[in-house]
């Protein structure tokens, strides 16, 4: 069941219906039984995943938590990263390590027999694996009490607004707002109504008019031009915010209707200043569980530089890995990290740069988020890109441009789509905080740009129900 | 409290989006289908019923001249809709038959490609009555699209949303035109008087058809499980009131059929056909794809008049044909008078009748005249 369909409209309304009418036990029970139906539309048989994934880690929260001994509380940590990666990896990465090996076999001389599977990744898997381990992980770091009751923690993993797109909530922070009665307010409403209509705008009106010219250049299938190659990068850098945040926007306006609290998922990463930046502000939920779970666990920047940049490489392959089976991800996971690794060099190295970093002018400002938006827009294009000969030959292609009027007609209908969406990133990137632009004006400000909002979504969205890209990973 | 503001602002926003829709509901024109559409339902919900009546798309009825059936004693109509299929035509004729408006021939013109269409929001949100949507929605169990269609009808920037977007993306003021004459409601009388216009100035001579047919001519023929179903209740219908039901296909380019017979579209269309045949409902007046010259369509899909008047004119032998089998269309003499004020008004110089008399008689709308060109 997508967001932007009809009949996510009509199921919405029936659970917000009856959610208000209930006691908190109850709107538990509705929350988990909507939650089921939600994914089970997809394909009931993956729900049986889902509670297995759901079982394993509620009973190991419990047996780490009775462990006397860090080695015992480790071992049945052990347990849940196995069920979950091994779920994740059989589901995900059986295909591609099987090719994989026999690719290598065959270069090697070997002959491997090729023993590939028929296997339907089920959708978000790598969403709710990762929130399920969150909850074990902390358990196992003494940062949370298990939960007692199964019923409480399956809403926990399975809590619909999130649950195949994320963001990817910590345990420490999301358990604690199951477990407790929420109060659904006309505050909360409305500010998870703002966010639902500009979620929706981001992506039925900017990523869905940008997809048709993402797809047509990328499935060109050679002969491209440096035109075409900066158009389908600049676009897709857009389609894929437009896609993933407004989808963020769409489940945190859906959770604040039901009185949860979802965590930031991005903070205007086009505006970033540095890689590192861009990672404080790009799929932040990933970002900050792959640091807090696995770059600290590698050693993080406690060791020596050539460990931290080891680390930092590692931690960003494995989440480009986690993208998907596919060796674009891999190495867009590797660019990344060595964008890390460079700037962290260049910045230890050149103390004047770290001193204007820290009080940067307009012009370095400027300079400095143009030239990563750049290294970003690369990194798309690794992203997107269907195989490494189209790497190669898109990457070739950018040194060869030959008119820039193309380029301007397309920048014009990237403008046309995507303005509201830059202009309220500008006013809340101004702001430094998470309110969402449009919530800071007067209320007749607000209504003029919400009925332009209305407009442009009811002239120019998509309906078709076109799928959310990152329902994929 | 800015959530309480947000809902505020938002409860505004849709006062003023619901104040503008409104201005524009006043202000502007409707869409081209929907005007169309709005004048045929009202046309067959109130007029008379001919003695021929003819029911297709855009194909029909820009190129199928009703006037080619009709003479001294039989009055033909087309109540052909641009872009519609069976849905649209069983819907039309059950509101005219529960007045107890019988036509006593039937002729199904609609392209055959738009079996495999159906165009449900349009029908919801343009066509059907407000009575009809339920029994739409439960017939088809299509909830969210019955919704959507609904949707489109409350709201005028919703249901026009394409042409909005042809104005503001391809600055296509078109919307703002009065519809193409040639798929309009206007009378073979004026289309004639166009046709006469347009050979005198030399149209014709040039076929102005682009080299390459397009992707859309290489699908397979299609039947959706809804147009199936309601070609079979339109033909169930029509045999419960003893009417007599052809079907014609309308001419198509050397091109196009080319590109179909890749795909073994006429067979599969006459296959179709055939199972009605059959069983009795329908007679295959002419099934087959006729080619015309290119210079005698507008488009692919569509004849020019110069097509149309060649088509009337085969039209004219083909009504012997209808005749033969039903002799009872020339037997009711109370009947034509009362529908020939109606329809035909007085005979004058460009009566349509009098026009295809003096063209039919030239090579050049003939078989002949067509292989010499």
């Amino acid at each position: 069941m997508l967001f932007n369909t009809l009949t996510f409209v009509g199921f919405f309304a029936v659970v917000f219906g009856l959610y208000l009418l209930l006691s908190h036990r109850r709107q538990n029970a509705l929350l988990l039984v909507s939650s089921y139906i939600f994914y089970g539309a997809w394909d009931y048989r993956f729900l049986l995943l889902l509670m297995l994934s759901t079982c394993i880690d509620y009973a190991v929260g419990l047996m780490i938590d009775k462990q006397e001994t860090p080695e015992k509380r480790k071992r049945w940590l052990i347990i849940s990263l196995i069920t979950n990666l091994g779920i994740l990896g059989f589901f995900k990465y059986f295909n591609f390590f099987a090719d994989g090996l026999v690719e290598l076999g065959a270069a090697l001389g070997f002959t491997v027999s090729p023993v590939t599977l028929q296997i339907i990744l089920p959708v978000g898997v790598s969403f709710y694996t990762f929130q399920s381990m969150s909850y074990t992980i902390e358990i196992y770091r003494g940062r949370l009490k298990p939960c007692r009751s199964l019923f409480d923690f399956a809403v926990y993993v399975s809590f619909f607004p999130q649950l195949v797109a994320g963001p990817i909530e910590r345990a420490t922070h999301l358990v604690e707002q199951v477990l407790t009665p929420r109060i659904v307010t006309l505050e909360k409403i409305g500010s998870g109504l703002a966010l639902i209509l500009v979620g929706f705008f981001k992506k039925v009106v900017m990523a869905d008019n940008l997809a048709p010219t993402v797809a047509e250049i990328f499935n060109k299938g050679g002969n491209y031009t440096g035109e075409d190659v900066l158009v389908g990068m600049i676009f897709f850098a857009f389609q894929i915010y437009g896609d993933f945040s407004g989808y963020t926007d769409i489940a945190r306006g859906i959770a604040r209707m039901l009185g949860f609290d979802l965590m930031v998922n991005f903070r205007q990463p086009y505006f970033a200043r540095d890689p590192s930046d861009f990672w404080r502000r790009w799929h932040i939920s990933l970002s900050s569980w792959l640091r807090d779970y696995l770059y600290i666990s590698l050693g993080g920047n406690r060791g020596t530089p050539w460990q931290t940049n080891r680390n930092l490489i590692l931690t960003m392959l494995l989440g480009g890995l986690w993208h998907g089976a596919a060796w674009n991800f891999v190495l867009w996971g590797l660019y990344h990290g060595l964008l890390l690794v460079a700037y962290r060099i260049f910045s230890e190295r050149s103390p004047t740069a770290k001193a204007a970093a820290a009080s940067p002018s307009v012009v370095r400002i400027i300079v400095s988020t143009a030239i990563m938006f750049l290294f970003t827009l690369y990194g798309w294009l690794l992203f997107r890109a269907q195989s490494g000969h189209q790497i190669v030959e898109m990457t070739a292609a950018l040194g060869h441009f030959t008119s820039i009027k193309p380029i301007l007609s397309q920048l014009a209908k990237l403008a046309f789509f995507a303005w509201p969406v830059v202009l309220l990133d500008y006013i809340q990137f101004r702001a430094r905080d998470d309110e969402p632009a449009l919530m800071r004006f007067p209320s007749a400000l607000q209504a003029m740009g919400y009925a332009g909002l209305i407009i442009m979504f009811i002239m120019f969205g998509q309906y078709e129900g076109a799928s959310f890209i990152y329902f994929q990973f | 409290m800015p959530g309480r503001r947000a809902l505020r602002a938002l409860g505004i926003a849709v006062l003023l989006f619901i104040a503008v829709d409104l201005a524009c509901r006043l202000l502007l024109p409707q869409g081209f289908l929907l005007r169309i559409e709005h004048l045929t339902r009202e046309r067959m919900a109130t007029a008379p019923a001919p003695d021929i009546e003819i029911l297709g798309d855009s194909v029909a009825r820009s190129g199928f001249l009703a006037s080619a059936l009709t003479d001294e004693k039989v009055i033909a109509r087309s109540d052909a809709l641009p872009g519609s299929g069976p849905l649209f035509s069983y819907f039309m004729l059950r509101d005219q038959l529960s007045r107890g408006e019988i036509p006593k021939v039937l002729i199904i013109a609609h392209s055959p490609h738009v079996l495999g269409q159906l165009r449900y929001p349009l029908v919801v949100g343009g066509f059907a009555r407000w009575r009809e949507i339920p029994e739409l929605a439960m017939e088809t169990q299509w909830w969210s699209e019955t919704a959507y269609g609904t949707l489109t009808r409350l709201s005028y920037i919703l249901m026009h949303r394409d042409s909005f977007r042809d104005i503001l993306t391809n600055r296509d003021f078109s919307f703002f035109r009065e519809p193409d004459s040639r798929t309009n409601l206007i009378s073979d009388r004026a289309e004639l008087k166009i046709f006469r216009k347009e050979l005198a100035e030399g149209r014709f001579d040039q076929s102005k058809l682009p080299g390459a047919v397009t992707d859309f001519y290489q699908q397979r023929f299609n039947v959706t499980p809804e147009n199936d179903r309601y070609f079979r209740r339109l033909l169930a219908m029509a045999k419960q009131h003893n009417i007599k039901v052809y079907w014609l296909t309308m001419p198509t380019p050397a091109g196009v059929l080319a590109a179909r017979n890749k795909v073994n579209f006429e067979q599969d269309m006459l296959a179709y056909l055939r199972q009605f045949e059959a069983s009795g409902e329908m007679t295959l007046l002419r099934p087959q794809f006729v080619v015309y010259p290119d210079n005698r369509f507008r488009d692919f899909l569509h004849l020019n008049l110069a097509g149309a008047v060649k088509l009337a004119c085969e039209l004219r032998g083909m009504r012997e044909r209808i005749e033969k089998e039903l002799p009872e269309l020339n037997n009711s003499p109370a009947r034509f008078s009362e529908l020939t004020n109606y329809y035909i008004g007085a005979p004058d110089a460009d009566d349509p009748r009098r026009v295809l008399d003096e063209y039919c008689a030239t090579p050049q709308f003939t078989a002949a005249g067509d292989s010499s060109e």
